[in-house]
């Protein structure tokens, strides 16, 4: 019994095996996916939607060219994951920089464009202060207001 | 200019004399991976921040791939990029800096009859 029981674990743990190396890739790929979406919600949809569609077009080439070099699919998953690794801090680093950009927009013109873009009604615009040029910036969409202040010398 | 980034604008030179004008993000970090002699590719958050900053700092331009090219070829749009004028002259200074020279240091070279 304990010999039947030993060889049950030993095929399960194979065919889970098995199934992992041939779908690892897309596994990989999936999880690589997930969190690009994850570390880009919240973002302007235009700036969210481009990462997106830039990486799902960086594994489809990945995938493409290391096939064509003869590598196999376990291995191009390797390859796929110890990318998302070692690009993880600037992942995260660049989707800081685009939040801390949405938070302080360039320049009021930058400000308007970007709310507008994102379906935003810029219901109004008043100098916050006159020592340092802020301009208060009051946006609508749906049933959300907010005031963002933006600096405009 | 960090280091990456003078890579990607080598990287794009490089492309560009094998007739490359415009390339997207994972050939670019081949020709990284062959240029500095790496094991392994450029980390995606690494490469497309380094293109970021150069697309911000003005140095490379970009635009999405023509959709009807890549649904006849039946994969997903590529971004394209290409480096610009700026681009060219921030390369043409970082290598000029670091083979030491400086246009404005040169002396002339006193030719002998």
């Amino acid at each position: 019994m304990t010999d039947l029981h030993g060889l049950v674990v030993g095929l399960v743990i194979l065919a889970v095996s098995m199934f992992l190396a041939a779908f690892a890739l897309a596994i990989v790929n999936w999880f690589v996916g997930s969190w690009c979406r994850a570390y880009t919600w919240g973002l302007p949809s235009d700036v969210r939607h481009r990462r997106i569609a830039e990486l799902r077009s960086d594994l489809y080439e990945h995938r493409r060219s290391a096939s064509t070099e003869g590598h196999r699919p376990v291995e191009i998953a390797f390859q796929v994951f110890y990318r998302f690794f070692s690009g993880l801090p600037g992942d995260i680093q660049w989707s800081i920089g685009e939040r801390l950009s949405a938070l302080h927009p360039g320049s009021l013109a930058d400000a308007v464009r970007r709310y507008q873009r994102e379906g935003w009604e810029v219901t109004e615009l008043r100098r916050a202060s006159d020592e340092d040029a802020t301009v208060e910036m009051t946006v609508r969409k749906r049933w959300r207001t907010k005031k963002v202040f933006v600096h405009d010398p | 200019m960090l280091p990456l980034e003078t890579s990607v604008l080598a990287a794009a030179f490089r492309l560009r004399r094998r007739g490359s004008e415009e390339f997207h993000g994972f050939l670019l970090a081949k020709e990284i991976k062959d240029l500095s002699g790496a094991r392994s590719l450029t980390g995606h958050g690494t490469l497309y921040k380094a293109l970021a900053r150069l697309e911000k700092s003005g140095l490379l331009v970009s635009r999405w791939e023509d959709p009807t090219i890549a649904a006849s070829e039946r994969r997903p749009q590529r971004r394209l990029y290409q480096v610009s004028t700026a681009g060219e002259a921030a390369l043409m200074v970082v290598r000029q800096e670091k083979s030491g020279l400086h246009l404005d240091s040169l002396e002339p070279r006193l030719v002998l009859p």
